[in-house]
This record gives C-alpha cells, structure tokens and sequence, in this order.
C-alpha cells in the first residue's frame, strides 16, 4: 500500500512540474514571440535565440520532472529524497537561468505605438544576484536536511515503522 | 545586500561555466535527457517497491528473515552446554561420564 500510495504522489508531483516547467513556458515563449497588441501596435521582445532557450526549459524541465518523481515518491525524511531535492534544486538554478534570463541580464523590448518607434530595457542584474542569492540558502538547507537524515537515520525509520 | 549579492555572483558564475559546458557538449539533442528522466522515473518506482518506507523492503526482508531465523537456531544451540549432559558425581559434583565410581571422591554413583 505504501509503494502505491508513494507512486500516486510522486506522478501528481511530476505533472504539476511537467506543466509548470515544460508545458506553460513553451506555450509562452511561443506565443510571445510576436505579440500584437492591435491598440498599441506591435510589441516584439527582442532576444538572442528563441529556440536555444525553448531546448533548455525543455531539457531541465525533463531532468526537474524525473527528480520530482524520485524525491515525492521516497518516503518522508528519507535519504533518497534528501537527495534527489538537493539535485532537483540545483537543476532547478539551471533552469531558471537559461529560461528566466537566458544568460544575459538585460531584456529588450522594442515597440511602435502609431508609427512611433521606442524601446524599453530592464536591467535585471541584481534581481538576479539577489534571486540566486536566495537560491543558495535554499540549497545549504537541503544540504542541512539530508546530513539531518542521514544522522538521525534510525530513529526516523523506527518512527516511520511505528506509524 | 552584502552577503546575498556575493554569493549571487558565485551562483551565477558556476550557472553559466555549467550551462556553457553543457551547450558545448550536449546541444540540440534531447534525446539524452528524455533516456534520463525515464530512467529516474522507472529507478523511482523500482525503489519505491523494493522499500516503500513503511515496513522492511519486500525483496531483501525474507533473507533478512532467513537470517534472523539462523541467528536464532546458533543461539539456541550455543545455549545448550555440553557439559551440563555429562553424569556428574552425587556428592561432589565431579563429571565422571559412565564411570561407575568418582575418580575424586570415591563415591559410588
């Protein structure tokens, strides 16, 4: 009963991750491509490679969604799932980086309201510091968790058994 | 920020050397990272019916038993003293085996 109980969370899991990380920001960056908005006119986001960013939210989101599978489906406080968390964490940081800001911190926007062209630029350098920042903190404390489980290994097993 | 945007920069300098290494490598091939995310899914349930968490796995529990079981049987046996099955003399409590008379005291068994 455990085992199948441990499979249906970690598959819900692992669908929340796959339309969250692979479904929606693919259907984003599609659609963003060529936004028109008939009132303002048209408004383009300039980036260096659509496809290059497309390729890497697939490839981590596919990576994100086999460890949560993994660490949602390890019973509570194991090893295993201190583990794969860490490791989802991580891959976590690639992902955001390669989708959220693409390797470069500056986005522009170029726009032409009733034939006048302009442009917008977000600086978002130390957003991103900042956001990785905490990041780090996110992985010191999985860290933490699985020398935590490793250490107090017997006495979770002995409680998860008794419940 | 002082301590944040530090180990921002460190962050975002292990990011990019890892995410350039891989799009030097592994580039416009999904094919290795769906083989890995079927792989950690099929590994996940594998694992998870071997130990599921809440009692001792299926697989190695019964040659734990075994054991276990084994330990029990040596136990039992290492209990069992030999010496206690020797006839030992009445009076002074000498093991004289199927001797008739104490080699000790000289009683008669």
């Amino acid at each position: 009963m455990g085992a199948t109980k441990n499979m249906i969370r970690g598959t819900i899991y692992t669908s929340v991750y796959v339309v969250t990380t692979i479904i929606l920001p693919f259907l984003f960056f599609n659609w963003v491509r060529n936004l028109e908005i008939p009132s303002l006119g048209e408004i383009t986001l300039t980036q260096e490679s659509y496809e290059n960013i497309i390729f890497w939210i697939v490839a981590f989101g596919l990576i994100i969604s086999g460890c949560a599978f993994f660490s949602y489906s390890s019973p509570k406080q194991s090893i295993r799932r201190a583990v794969f968390a860490l490791i989802q964490v991580i891959v976590n940081c690639l992902y955001l980086w390669s989708y959220k800001f693409s390797g470069a911190t500056e986005i522009l926007f170029t726009f032409n309201i009733s034939g006048y062209p302009g442009f917008l630029s977000l600086n978002l350098q130390t957003m991103v510091l900042v956001y990785m920042g905490v990041y780090f903190l996110t992985i010191v404390l999985k860290i933490y968790d699985l020398v935590d489980f490793s250490i107090n290994r017997k006495k979770i097993r002995e409680n998860r058994m008794k419940a | 920020m002082p301590i944040i945007m530090p180990v921002g920069t460190f962050m975002v300098n292990w990011i990019t050397a890892t995410i350039t290494f891989l799009q030097q490598n592994i580039s416009h091939n999904l094919t290795i990272f769906i083989v890995i995310c079927i792989m950690l899914v099929v590994s996940g349930i594998i694992v998870n019916i071997i130990w599921p968490g809440d009692r001792p796995g299926t697989i190695f529990s019964k040659g734990i038993e075994k054991i276990e079981e084994l330990e029990g049987k040596v136990d039992i046996s290492e209990k069992k003293d030999i010496m206690d099955e020797v006839r030992r003399c009445k009076d002074c409590g000498n093991p004289i085996g199927d001797a008739e008379v104490c080699s000790l005291c000289g009683a008669r068994n």
